[in-house]
């Protein structure tokens, strides 16, 4: 990987790790801060953070979510920008914690400052124009499209610009916009509707004989992992900084290892 | 976890023929209405414009509410506010009473399936026939709609076949062509009997207070002109304001609904019929039906009311897709009845919906006016939090949850405890077990908390953490002016809450697409929905064209509208045709209905739909182009218009004038079609089966159209 000096590259980052990947993946975390610190930037990672509020907020409980976010904004503070590994925390951070408070013109404005500097991280990457990941993913590829990144920030391009830098082969997941079926509580609340999603969502990857499956959430990740292993499937499921980071790199799955 | 909605959702699981169906359906939908968007200029633009006019005209609901009032009452228009389906129903009986209505012929309204009103016609001794053929399937059958625009998606071939055989026809046979034949010819007779017609509405114009319908088998068009009385029934949802933004909403509804750039016909009612106009009701009511809706206004959940009622969200919604519309239980399913159910019913009867969703955003992308279905949900979402109406283990889990986030050392140490323990579950174990974990383990295997969190990992990376935040360089900003305004404008932003989308209002007129020769676009255009078009040199081609189309119903006589651009009478009569002229005297529906070929003029023609336009009035009876087999449509050459929009002065000028305005302007694109029948195209289901133009130069125009 190039280390010369780019202007458009910050010297740090502030990395909203999340929660799902801070307990459930913790290896996409450590791929992430491979990511970074390859590119020649460093990474804080405030260890107070805890949850962006999304399940709170898109669960009905406004108040818990501000109460959370409150608690944590001092945190987020500062003129970095702040890398979200995932499009639904991207979302609640960026398109949602300023309407939390807009009732409170001090907070509204510390918001509106911080939801300014959070990006997903494949947007990220593109923005400042990293093309040399320094692995290469073989076999092949398929990207499934997380509907907050997709629809919520409005993204679809920057995770396939990343992935067509390191992918051998990559190839369009049929139907890659529709829902996985997580929906967070959705999948637990209606659970045979959620299967049958899952159950539509893996056929796609098995139709087309997908070596490897990569979600940019690890809402999605959760969800796509049980049913694959539910399965038996062979579709192998990574996130995309892990597959960016590349194989055999820091934050690998031990199970995938080449 | 056993709500009704999985109850329901698990018996359309196991339905493999509903599955099929939902899957084809909804499939073949969303792909034609990505192709019909992209036979428009600017697709994204033709929408933002759309949804620009739902939203203005929700700002200012009373005053085009009052201007459609005036309307109507200047054309002669009876109206009723109904604020509940009971008094609702009462209205439509009282009419029915005065009239001495037996029977009732209705065509699609959501309005009247909101509020049950086939039951209490019935029990009030008024036998209602609803008419169109997705409709009337599931009247016979007992069932409710299951989608916005194909009511009976749910049914396969078989079954409609056992249906008919049952309740129609012991001999009905299994093409789709011969069951749509015999509901002709049920239906046929009823229309020609009822004594009172019910419609919905799609668009209500304020300015001119014409009632518009949007339909492809010519059942609202017959529903609307034969019965004495005809009763629209409407939401106030449908007003909109000028017949110009009626035009632009008409050229996103039916690509949103069926992918079709027109349907074959829009229907444009404006009053009773006029004296000197031989058919139509003599007398019209509408029905306002607030039913719920008033209360909504200025709440989050104002914008629902800017849904068109196409469909495109419950065809893009991967939830829909998978359960179909019966397990809403709700006449409005999907995306959008996800909110409207509880906003019309309220939260304890359909307070559940709102959380079958996956919040994926996909209805909100399909949806023509972008109406932001996903913000509502999560509005409706904190309503039933903030009414106490979800369960108090989810309020007291989400609130237990909430603590443990605000504090670290909590949060982190609960996980630690529940790795222990998520590493001696299994699902198989799970799956017996109440509440999410159960639920979860259904078709999923458990994911493994990990044994060492990321913050684990990172502590034990480095331990530089602490004072970073502080250690930021402090930069000196400055903000250009452009960049100052642009925070300002932000700002005032936030105060409107969330949106969802990523979409500008266009500035300037639409974009529209080019067309250089309108009389070759229009035959292009038309021929891909209709006939080929005939377009001739001299008189005698035509008089050939005419004669030998006349002899394929040589047995039947031919309706013949009066002021054609060419005098096609003499022709006929000399070759020994029987011709049916219009009456003047109230309609001659039994003659025009034996006719075999009904021949028209045209008033315009649209080039980029192929569309014909027909107005009523004297000499030019609403049913010519109706009740006979086939329609023949003479298109002077210089009536052919580029654009749908190219309309709306020319609707201006007839429609907004005091004396003499027809009571009915038919948009006619192609013959009457209907895919109610396991998404068989089936052509001739009440109105024409073929359609015919021919395109008269001007050098042969004989007399004024």
């Amino acid at each position: 990987m190039s280390i010369e000096s780019h202007e458009n590259r910050p010297k740090r980052v502030l990395f909203f790790a999340t929660c799902l990947v801070d307990q459930f993946f913790p290896e996409v975390g450590e791929a992430t801060v491979h990511l970074l610190e390859s590119a020649d930037i460093e990474v804080i990672f405030p260890e107070g953070l805890t949850c962006c509020g999304l399940p709170h907020f898109n669960n009905g409980f406004r108040a818990e979510a501000r109460k959370t976010l409150e608690t944590q904004l001092h945190l987020l503070e500062g003129d970095i920008p702040i890398i979200a590994p995932s499009g639904s925390c991207g979302w609640m951070l960026k398109c949602v914690l300023p309407t939390l408070f807009t009732d409170d013109p001090w907070e509204r404005e510390k918001a509106a400052q911080i939801a300014e500097r959070v990006i997903e991280l494949s947007q990220f990457l593109c923005q400042i124009e990293l093309s040399d990941f320094g692995s290469t993913l073989p076999g092949k590829t398929a990207y499934h499209d997380s509907c907050h990144l997709l629809r919520g920030l409005g993204e679809n391009q920057t995770p396939r610009q990343c992935l067509d830098h390191v992918a051998e082969s990559r190839e369009e997941l049929p139907n890659s916009d529709r829902c996985c079926g997580f929906g967070g509580s959705f999948c637990v609340k209606f659970p045979e509707v959620s299967c049958a999603m899952l159950e539509d969502k893996i056929n796609s990857a098995e139709k087309i004989d997908a070596t490897w499956l990569v979600a940019a959430d690890a809402g999605c990740m959760l969800n796509i992992a049980g049913g694959l292993s539910r399965r038996n499937s062979k579709i192998k499921l990574l996130h995309l900084a892990q597959a960016l980071a590349g194989p055999n790199n820091p934050g690998w799955p031990e199970e995938f290892r080449l | 976890m056993n709500t009704t909605f999985n109850k329901r959702a698990n018996s359309a699981l196991v339905n493999i023929p509903l599955q099929e169906a939902l899957h084809a359906a909804t499939g073949k939908f969303a792909n034609q209405r990505a192709q019909a968007f992209e036979s428009t200029a600017a697709p994204l633009a033709l929408r933002a414009k759309a949804r620009e006019i739902r939203r203005n005209t929700f700002d200012e609901i009373d005053k085009h509410l009052e201007t459609l009032f005036e309307s109507l009452q200047n054309l002669g228009v009876h109206i009723h506010a109904a604020p509940d389906a009971d008094s609702a129903k009462r209205i439509v009986l009282e009419i029915a009473r005065k009239h001495g209505v037996e029977t009732v012929v209705k065509s699609k309204s959501m309005a009247s399936e909101e509020i049950h009103l086939n039951q209490a016609l019935e029990a009030a001794g008024v036998t209602p026939y609803e008419t169109d053929l997705g409709e009337w399937i599931l009247q016979l059958a007992n069932e409710t709609p299951s989608h916005l625009v194909a009511p009976a998606i749910h049914k396969t071939l078989k079954q409609v076949q056992d249906l008919f055989r049952e309740k129609v026809d012991p001999n009905a046979g299994s093409d789709p062509q011969e069951l749509t034949s015999i509901a002709r010819k049920k239906l046929r007779t009823e229309f020609m009997r009822a004594g009172m017609g019910i419609s919905g509405v799609n668009f209500a114009v304020a300015e001119t207070g014409t009632l518009c319908l949007v339909t492809n088998e010519g059942n609202g068009r017959l529903v609307t002109t034969l019965p004495k009385v005809h009763v629209a029934i409407m939401g106030f949802e449908k007003v909109v304001p000028t017949l110009r933004d009626t035009l632009t909403l008409l050229s996103v509804l039916p690509r949103s609904a069926t992918g079709q750039k027109l349907t074959s016909y829009f229907t444009m009612l404006t009053g009773p019929r006029r004296e000197n106009e031989s058919d139509g009701p003599n007398e019209v009511h509408l029905l306002l039906l607030d039913g719920g809706r008033s209360r909504h206004l200025g709440t989050p959940f104002q914008e629902a009311f800017h849904c068109i009622r196409c469909g495109a969200c419950q065809n893009a919604c991967p939830v829909f897709q998978t359960v179909g519309g019966h397990t809403y239980d709700s006449v409005y399913g999907g995306p959008i009845g996800s909110i409207l159910s509880p906003m019309l019913r309220g939260l304890d009867v359909s307070g559940e919906l709102p959380a079958a969703s996956s919040l994926c955003g996909a209805c909100m992308d399909a949806c023509p006016v972008f109406v932001d279905i996903p913000r509502m949900l999560l509005e409706m979402r904190e309503a039933r939090t903030v009414k106490k109406n979800n369960a108090l283990m989810e309020r007291f889990s989400f609130r237990l949850l909430g603590m443990a986030m605000r504090k670290p050392f909590v949060w982190e140490t609960g996980f630690k405890v529940g790795s222990v323990f998520s590493r001696f579950l299994n699902a198989k174990a799970a799956a017996w077990l109440p509440g999410p974990l159960g639920a979860w383990a259904q078709g999923r295997e458990l994911p493994k908390i990990a044994k060492k969190s990321f913050r684990a990992r990172w502590r034990e990376k480095k331990r530089r953490v602490a004072d970073t935040l502080s250690t930021t360089q402090e930069v000196s900003r400055t903000d250009s002016p452009d960049a100052f305004v642009e925070k300002t404008h932000h700002t005032l932003e936030l105060a409107h809450g969330l949106s969802h989308g990523h979409f500008e209002n266009p500035e300037g007129p639409l974009p529209e697409i080019s067309v250089p020769d309108a009389a070759a676009r229009f035959a292009t255009e038309f021929e891909a929905v209709a006939n080929p078009v005939h377009r001739p040199n001299a008189a005698d081609d035509i008089r050939e064209y005419v004669l030998n189309l006349a002899a394929k119903w040589k047995e039947y006589p031919v309706a013949i509208s009066d002021g054609l651009p060419i005098d096609v009478v003499n022709w006929l009569v000399e070759e020994g045709f029987d011709v049916v002229s219009p009456s003047n005297d109230g309609d001659n529906r039994d003659a025009i209905a034996r006719c075999g070929i009904g021949i028209t003029g045209c008033d315009w023609a649209i080039a980029e739909t192929g569309s014909i336009v027909l107005l009523s009035g004297p000499g030019h009876p609403r049913l010519h182009s109706l009740l006979p087999e086939t329609h023949l449509a003479l298109i002077p050459e210089k009536n052919i218009l580029p654009h749908i929009s190219s309309l709306g002065p020319e609707l201006e000028r007839i429609l907004k004038q005091e004396e003499a305005s027809p009571s009915c302007v038919n948009i006619i694109t192609g013959p009457s079609r209907s895919a109610d029948i396991a998404l068989t195209l089936i052509k001739g289901v009440h109105g024409p089966r073929d359609v015919f133009a021919i395109i008269i130069p001007d050098t042969l125009i004989q007399g004024d159209l």
